[in-house]
């Protein structure tokens, strides 16, 4: 090895504080930003992997009429179409024997061949037509072997419905078709589905297939923009193809036929009894009405929003630290790179020893970064998502690109920085360099100009005062180090703030009732109440209720078209279970001839009270107007309230109440669940379904917390971060200042007071930082929030004043954790040694 | 007993492949208020020596008793009230504070004790009242051991040791400084210890101490000590 070598090599080994840091605040910002980066990519990959593998259906056909095999044997020839298979699907209460599945509700779903195909994740697939396979997500291996049992609950059509009164279990299995953990509402039961179970055809007696799934097996990312192109295509092709065939039949009638389909709130399709006779319909939907589908993009897209600011700033951080060290590096060896220049080695030769030096520091940090990043955050962030999706183990997505992208943005960091500062350094001649540098000369400054202060400083006091400000640089690297990881953490923090309180808040201060009941179309108010007030005499209680009218609509924004929940109500008692405030100020129910909206509806179309707001109603185009009485504060969905006259005015009908909302009791006691109320009201055949908030409130709550766990994450790498920045910037403070810190030893300074004599300063900048990263936080988390925005929940911008105190509270723990880290270095400085030489 | 007792003192490093004497079995004792001038080439030993006998590094085995204060068994703590209260420490590079004023550098020594010397009087005595308020980096060499020399004597120490205290200033400054010394021991009474290579200096001094390979050749006391300013080199 050349001498050359051996003294790059050395200086790393005689530096490896420094060259530690160097490359792990770069392995840090390469492996948050590549990771996080490639997260959603990772998630759509695995998505993506599982739904082409499990073939989940492109285009879902359902026809009220249904679909007879001669019809599927044609569909099947449509172009695109790779494989059909018609379907149904039928909710019924059973009890899994010798498990604690009793009286569930369940979804019965027919297996189809070629499309939606179950991947098993226990036992085996139904040979026999009473054998069944079970929800892995909600039901466990216990369950194989176990029969289930259609149970006497369920009214005797329901029951006729099952060919068998027992299936047997002989697997448990993930469905393409439920990707997440949320199972659709049910008109059985508590109105809440359990689990689904999977049925061969022939283990029912239906005779009417409502729906067709069709499998196209498409080239196309799941999710991608070609396949959103792809299937409009397709759809409009199937629509046509399909109601042609369909209309075939249309000619001879529709005798028997009992369906009718419905869209309920989340845009699953449900397929209700009736009691009608209806015109038949066809409605082709794509993936997009598939709630697991969708949320599983959406919350892809969470992460997705937090990757595009946070690395950023982790990046901006890591160029910072690594250009103060660099510097820091070249400035130390001025003599050395004084005598090499003198000894004739080029500048060139020179100043690649930094290069190499910050260079290997930074390609292995870049490198274990990455490597570690892309595996970490996906794998760390899936099993966060685990408990909502847990379908398949994360597949990892890997970037050429990003990769190149970010080692650059490193090697910039560190490699371009060593260079400019070396540059700078060599510029001076040999015989000027091998001279020490004098040290930062003592300045006075502007405070001992306030003489009053600074003579009843302690002596010290004033000595740290002037460090602070002697090293101008210093001062600023650290005051922007700790601010920036300050505003890291206080976004981190305060986005708990945003995110903890609004469900709780929507469901608590808002949407304040407990149940609601929707009750079939003639069903006359009177009615509605008695079935009301029979609850309450069953069960000795005086719940609150109002009776209102809840329509679906669609405004059609300039971004998008949302879907608002207008309640509409002349009860008078509608404002105590659906409340509206604005700035805090609570509102009564919007006047006659007016509309109140939810407040991001308000503002995304940038409406104010006063303006006209358009909806429209139904699917065949028809619109209304209405004046906005005052926008109120909202959380979740988009909501519209109107008085009944309004409503009248407004759709030009009759207003006729729907559905009944009940309240907690009148005295505030509490002493019927919700879930009981709810069910003894159902038994009602009036009641068309019924929903029970906490149900909604626990949907929400696990949504958000899954969201809480990826900030506690970000929490964490703020905190790694600012651990690395604190303890390179000590780590500088102290190796540049080893002869002070040697000269008051030998004057006798005692520990105690050897590591005051530095670290007070730091406590300055540490709370300077601290100060500076306070608005810096403020301004990052609102940015933060806007990144994550979701059409339907509304985050609050607030950073509660826990949250500064824990941020603070890291930021002094990393402090006092550095400082006795160092202090145990600074008791290693040899005195003798460090005051022998000139330098 | 002497004021000072240097017993059998052996220091080793063994940062080397080698083992190294630095000091090997050094004995010699100094009373007090005497001017003590340790010569030897360089690599004798002296530095190693001083600093043993400061408190700023340990022996491997043998003795330092000051006034009858065991040094050599202090612990780190007991060291560092040591060097506070008793020693007084000029070196070669001079070691101020950069970013204290010269007046605040001998400042920050006094209030390390109890019973300092008045820091505007030693200003006046070194002759740098003018100058108090300037930085280091404002002052010249000679200058900067001025300031060095009345932050040792700030303390007001039993003793005070100079590591080549001229060794980076010109022939007239050094002088100067060495005078300074003198004046320190002859009129205060103070014990001085003062290394030098220049055997030159060796008739300003109540006691000589040569070294050579981490041992004392020889041990002389100066009836006659002669002012720096007869002494030419
Ligand atoms: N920290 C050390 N590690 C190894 N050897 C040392 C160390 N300090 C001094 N020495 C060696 O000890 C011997 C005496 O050094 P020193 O006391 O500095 O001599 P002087 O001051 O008389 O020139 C020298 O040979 C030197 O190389
Ligand atoms: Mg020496």
């Amino acid at each position: 090895m050349t001498p050359y070598l051996k003294t790059t090599f050395r200086s790393i080994k005689d530096s490896m504080a420094r060259f530690i840091a160097i490359l792990a605040i770069i392995a840090l910002g390469v492996g948050f930003y590549s990771g996080l980066s490639l997260t959603m990519p990772s998630f759509i990959k695995t998505g993506d992997k599982f739904i082409k593998e499990t073939k989940l259906y492109d285009l879902r056909l359902i026809s009220t009429v249904g679909f007879t095999d001669d019809e599927i044997e044609e569909i099947s020839k449509v172009k695109g179409v790779k494989a059909v298979c018609k379907a149904t699907a039928e909710d019924v209460i059973v009890d899994v024997k010798g498990t604690d599945h009793e009286g569930e509700a369940v979804r019965f779903h027919t297996i189809t061949e070629g499309v939606n195909e179950l991947r098993l994740t226990a036992g085996r697939m139904p040979e026999k037509d009473n054998e069944v396979v079970l929800d892995d997500y909600k039901c466990h291996e216990e369950v194989l072997g176990k029969k289930v049992i259609i149970t006497d609950a369920n009214s005797q059509k329901k029951q006729g419905v099952f060919r068998y009164k027992e299936y047997t279990v002989v697997g448990i299995a993930r469905s393409p078709y439920y990707l997440n953990f949320q199972r659709p509402n049910t008109d059985v039961g508590t109105g809440s589905l359990m689990f689904f179970v999977y049925v061969p055809q022939g283990g029912l007696n239906t005779s009417v297939y409502t729906d067709a799934f069709i499998f196209c097996d498409t080239e196309y990312k799941t999710y991608s923009d070609e396949y959103e192109e792809f299937i409009a295509k397709e759809k409009k092709i199937v629509s046509k193809e399909v109601k042609q065939i369909i209309d075939k039949r249309s000619q001879e009638g529709w005798k028997g036929c009992l369906y009718s389909a419905l869209f309920t709130l989340n845009s699953t399709v449900r397929v209700l009894d009736g009691e009608k006779y209806i015109k038949p319909d066809l409605y082709v939907l794509g993936r997009d009405t598939n709630v697991g589908y969708m949320a599983f993009e959406n919350d892809a897209n969470i992460v997705a929003g937090i990757a595009d600011v946070f690395p950023v700033f982790f990046f901006a951080i890591a160029a910072l630290v690594c250009s103060t060290t660099m510097q820091r590096m070249v400035s130390d060896e001025r003599t050395q790179i004084g005598t090499m220049r003198a000894l004739g080695y080029s500048e060139f030769s020179i100043i690649m020893k930094y290069v190499i030096y910050s260079g290997s520091a930074s390609v292995t940090g870049g490198l274990l970064g990455y490597l570690v990043g892309t595996k970490l955050f996906p794998f760390v962030i899936w099993m966060v998502y685990d408990m909502m999706y847990g379908f398949a183990p994360v597949e990892f997505e890997s970037d050429f690109g990003l990769f190149v992208v970010s080692m650059s943005v490193s090697l910039l960091c560190s490699v371009g920085v060593t260079i400019v500062t070396a540059l700078a350094e060599l510029r001076g001649m040999p015989a000027e360099l091998i001279r020490p540098k004098a040290p930062t000369p003592g300045k006075r400054i502007l405070l001992e100009r306030i003489g009053f202060i600074w003579k009843k400083l302690r002596f010290t006091h004033k000595i740290s005062l002037r460090n602070v400000f002697r090293f101008k640089k210093r001062m600023w690297m650290m005051i922007i180090g700790i601010a920036g990881c300050t505003a890291l953490l206080i976004t981190g923090f305060g986005l708990r703030d945003s995110i903890d309180g609004i469900v709780d808040l929507q469901f608590d201060e808002i949407l304040c009732y407990d149940i609601s009941f929707t009750f079939m179309d003639d069903v006359k108010p009177s009615d509605m109440q008695k079935v009301k007030d029979d609850a309450d005499t069953h069960f000795g209680v005086k719940r609150k209720s109002a009776l209102l009218k809840a329509v679906n609509l669609k405004h059609n924004g300039s971004d998008a078209i949302r879907e608002v929940t207008l309640f509409a109500s002349g009860d008078a008692e509608v404002t105590s279970l659906l409340k509206a405030r604005t700035d805090g100020n609570e509102m009564p129910w919007p006047e006659d001839g007016t509309i109140a909206i939810s407040s991001k509806l308000a503002a995304k179309n940038g409406l104010k009270a006063g303006d006209m707001i358009t909806f429209g109603v139904g699917d065949d185009g028809q619109e209304v107007s209405v004046k906005i009485g005052y926008v109120f504060d909202n959380f979740i969905f988009h909501y519209a309230y109107m008085s009944d006259k309004t409503y009248e005015e407004v759709f030009g009908e009759r207003y006729v109440p729907d559905t009944l909302m009940i309240g907690g009791n009148e005295d505030g006691s509490e002493d019927v669940s919700d879930y009981d109320y709810a069910a003894y009201i159902g038994e009602n055949d009036t009641v068309e379904t019924w929903l029970v908030v906490n149900d909604l409130r626990t949907q929400f709550r696990e949504t958000v917390g899954k969201l809480n766990r990826v900030v506690i994450l970000i929490i964490g790498c703020a905190a790694a971060l600012a651990f690395i920045v604190l303890f390179n910037l000590n780590n500088i403070n102290i190796t540049e200042r080893i002869r002070e810190i040697a000269t008051v030893k030998v004057l006798g300074f005692n520990r105690r007071e050897t590591g005051a004599y530095v670290f007070r300063e730091n406590v300055l900048l540490v709370l300077m930082g601290f100060a500076a990263g306070i608005p810096l936080g403020i301004a990052l988390h609102a940015f933060v929030i806007a990144q994550i925005e979701m059409d339907t929940v509304t985050f609050m911008v607030r950073i509660l004043p826990p949250s500064y105190f824990y941020a603070l509270g890291f930021v002094i723990l990393f402090s006092v954790i550095v400082d006795l880290v160092m202090r145990r270095k600074m008791d290693r400085i040899d005195m003798a040694e460090s005051l022998k030489s000139a330098e | 007993m002497s004021y000072i007792e240097f017993r059998d003192v052996v220091k080793t490093y063994r940062s080397g492949t080698v083992p190294l004497n630095a000091l090997d079995g050094t004995s010699f004792h100094i009373e007090k208020g005497e001017l003590v001038v340790i010569v030897g080439q360089s690599g004798a030993g002296k530095t190693t020596l001083l600093n043993i006998l400061g408190g700023m590094d340990r022996l491997t085995s043998g003795s330092v008793l000051l006034d009858g204060k065991e040094i050599s068994q202090m612990n780190n703590k007991e060291l560092a009230s040591y060097r506070r209260s008793d020693v007084g420490f000029v070196f070669q590079f001079y070691n101020l504070i950069p970013n204290l004023t010269a007046y605040e550098n001998v400042e920050m020594a006094s209030q390390l004790v109890s019973d300092p010397i008045d820091c505007d009087t030693i200003l006046k005595e070194i002759g740098l009242t003018d100058r108090k308020d300037n930085f280091p980096a404002q002052l010249s060499g000679g200058e900067q051991q001025r300031i060095a020399i009345a932050r040792a004597i700030a303390k007001n120490p039993k003793l005070l040791l100079c590591d080549e205290p001229t060794g980076a200033l010109d022939y007239q400054t050094g002088k100067a400084i060495l005078k300074l010394l003198q004046r320190l021991s002859t009129e205060k009474g103070m014990t001085v210890v003062i290394i030098t290579h220049n055997s030159a200096l060796t008739a300003m001094a109540d006691r000589v101490i040569k070294l050579k390979n981490g041992q004392v050749s020889s041990d002389s006391t100066n009836p006659d000590p002669v002012s720096i300013d007869e002494i030419e080199w």
